[in-house]
């Protein structure tokens, strides 16, 4: 018995280390799961889940193209694809770094949209960005603003990738950067709202509010509209940061508001459903759902849109799509899916479409009068 | 079960010991991991106890299963004779078996503290006990020196760290062999679980040290933490034992002397005089069964040049 032991031994410490080398130097990291981005050209789709970013024909209901070509596991998408013109840009949850590397190399694509195949690269670059890219990027004409986990914002030319340059907040940017003539207004996890010349990167005001900003500040003619981790949502001057008036929730509000026709809509996580004045922050009705919403409210004419994820403790979690009308808030249906929706709907056609967190459908197409489903999507799987 | 009783109560200690003190993560992570030691201590000192204790009585113990290694009973008669249990020696894992999920739990619970993504956030909402005031503590500081403690170490310090620091603790934490007494390395191969030992000291932090280079900082920093507690209760271990040695050695000379002039024997080179020897140790008083050493195993090489 020991004579057969002691052979093994030095063999089997051998076959540990070099496990952990492999464990290592394959990219065995840490996983970062995410819900998927969903974005829309008013054409296709566009869902970032996992390996793969998939851009899908609404009209011919059929996948267009999915990128990269060869799925590489350690390789994540989440951030909902910036498509302008037929450029899109993507920005990952990084990689590993290689052999022996302890850090992850994140990367930006900027890619031309096809109809068939695979999209041709305009540019790739591995060094911009040093952490997650968790916000959606946001192109404007040739410029793109992209935020990153590790609290900075930058400005790059889309045509070519080069950095223009940089400005570095207290926290991590999770929520698209809005823009309106010539001013970048951007929110991030240190509970501070900054406006920034977007030429220049330079600081023209900045408020701190007294929860976190997890999400995209919405710009009306003369107010920006921020969710906050502090139960409101606030409304600041959009020339000085200056607050003008806050609208109390219940709990935490996690997404952007929606700004229609002068009216703010806005859902805590509870899922109490909110429709202020734009202006003075009044209240015109408020609606319970009870159900956990991470997502932004979508207005469609007398409809407002609002998707709805489960417990995290839920057996088999469900989501729900449930249509209120603008005016007072009443339901005018609601319609279950077979996993949690956690992603804002985009609207294409007549239809709206939900980007759900299951392995037994990546997409599902509602009628926006009806509720009906119009169509899913779940890519094959290998 | 595991969320309830594992990785939310170390979640939400964690969250009150950042808040505590000064909303500094590394801190949290320091007194936490003061917090666990201090838990597992008992267990700790009982599994090196009985590590050492398990070094000493090798001889023995080889010397038995050779000579009744087909007949299991008598060989467990012969283990209870010399005081020897294996299910002792199984027990002494017990520590290392307990540290396995707290160290999957802390693993999960800086991943979800941090909140590296906004799913990881979402699912430390739920997490959360009533009375902590997670809106008044977001955003969690994750930096640290030149550290993102949710991301790993990008210059290769707390790797080599880690690596070092666990050296260090494996070789203070496992009984001076007596290959370390009497540089012979052919001693180590007779005796496997010294041999397992001495390997397991350079096994262990290489293996960890490469982990290292994917883990998270903050994670990465319990592990040097950690490590430096286990120096510190090695060396005190390390002194104790020598103490009570020096003791015993004051009480019983002639038997501590016999001892240390005899080295560790191999089993499968025991001659029929060790089986011999060992008959008569153990049909003597439980005094010369103590004193009983198996013959020193002679090499190949030896024999030849004779």
């Amino acid at each position: 018995m020991y004579a057969a032991k002691r052979p093994l031994r030095r063999p089997v410490i051998f076959l540990l280390i070099i496990a952990s080398y492999l464990f290592v130097a394959c990219g065995v990291q840490t996983a970062n799961t995410n819900w998927p981005g969903l974005s829309t050209d008013g054409e296709k789709v566009y869902v970032a889940y996992g390996p793969e970013v998939v851009a899908y024909d609404v009209e011919s209901q059929s996948k267009t193209w999915s990128f990269p070509a060869e799925t590489n596991p350690t390789l994540q998408f989440f951030a909902a694809p910036s498509v302008q013109d037929g450029r899109i840009i993507l920005g990952d949850f990084g990689a590993s770094g290689g052999m022996l590397s302890p850090g992850v190399v994140v990367t930006l694509y900027a890619l031309n949209d096809t109809d068939q195949g695979v999209p041709g690269s305009i540019w790739t670059n591995g060094e911009l960005v040093s952490d997650r890219v968790v916000a959606p990027p946001l192109q404007v004409g040739d410029q793109l603003f992209v935020g990153t986990a590790n609290n900075f914002i930058m400005s790059i030319d889309a045509t070519t990738g080069a950095k223009q340059w940089e400005f570095e907040v207290g926290h991590s940017i999770w929520g698209q950067p809005a823009y309106k003539e010539g001013v970048l207004y951007l929110s991030s996890l240190d509970k501070s709202i900054y406006a920034l010349e977007a030429e220049t990167g330079q600081e023209l005001w900045q408020t701190e509010l007294s929860g976190a900003l997890a999400s995209s500040p919405v710009v009306n003619t003369d107010l920006v509209y921020v969710a906050s981790f502090d139960n409101q949502l606030h409304a600041l001057d959009i020339q000085t940061g200056q607050e003008k008036w806050a609208a109390s929730a219940q709990d935490w509000i996690w997404d952007a508001p929606a700004f229609a026709d002068g009216v703010v809509y806005f859902v805590d996580i509870q899922g109490n459903v909110y429709a202020v004045d734009g202006a003075s922050g009044d209240q015109i009705w408020s609606q319970q759902l009870n159900l956990p919403v991470q997502t932004s409210p979508v207005v469609v004419g007398e409809t407002v849109y609002i998707a709805s994820g489960d417990d995290l403790d839920a057996e088999n979690p469900q989501g729900a799509l449930t249509a209120l009308n603008v005016a007072d808030g009443k339901q005018q249906w609601q319609k279950t899916a077979p996993g949690p929706l956690f992603t804002t709907p985009v609207v294409v056609g007549d239809s709206i479409i939900v980007a759900l967190q299951s392995d037994q459908d990546l997409l599902i197409a509602f009628d926006l009068e009806t509720g009906g489903q119009n169509w899913d999507y779940l890519p094959p799987q290998e | 079960m595991w969320d309830t009783f594992i990785l939310n109560p170390m979640i939400n200690a964690l969250l009150m010991l950042y808040d505590f003190l000064g909303n500094n993560f590394v801190l949290a992570i320091a007194v936490f991991t003061i917090l666990i030691r201090l838990l597992t201590l008992p267990l700790n000192l009982r599994q090196q106890r009985s590590s050492m204790k398990m070094q000493e009585m090798q001889p023995q113990i080889q010397a038995i299963q050779k000579k009744y290694k087909d007949n299991p009973q008598k060989m467990q008669e012969e283990f209870q004779k010399i005081g020897y249990n294996p299910a002792e020696s199984l027990a002494g894992c017990l520590p290392l078996l307990i540290q396995m999920p707290i160290l999957i739990g802390l693993y999960r619970a800086i991943i979800i503290v941090l909140g590296s993504t906004p799913q990881s956030l979402f699912e430390l909402t739920a997490r959360v006990y009533d009375y902590i005031n997670l809106t008044d503590l977001l955003p969690i500081s994750n930096k640290f020196l030149w550290l993102n403690l949710a991301q790993p170490d990008p210059l290769f310090v707390l790797p080599v760290l880690v690596f070092g620091t666990m050296f260090l603790q494996q070789k203070l934490m496992t009984p001076a062999t007596k290959k370390q007494e009497s540089k012979g390395k052919k001693q180590q191969d007779d005796n496997p679980m010294a041999g397992m030992t001495q390997s397991m000291q350079w096994t262990m932090p290489i293996m960890f040290g490469f982990f290292s280079l994917q883990f998270q900082a903050g994670l990465s920093i319990y592990f040097v933490l950690s490590n430096i507690i286990g120096i510190g209760q090695g060396y005190y271990m390390r002194r104790s034992m020598a103490q009570l040695k020096e003791e015993q050695a004051t009480k019983k000379p002639a038997v501590i002397k016999a001892e240390s002039e005899t080295a560790v024997a191999s089993p499968p080179q025991q001659s029929k005089q060790d089986d011999a020897a060992l008959d008569a140790a153990m049909k003597g008083t439980p005094e010369e069964r103590k004193q009983y050493q198996p013959r020193k195993r002679t090499s190949k090489r030896k024999r030849r040049r004779r």
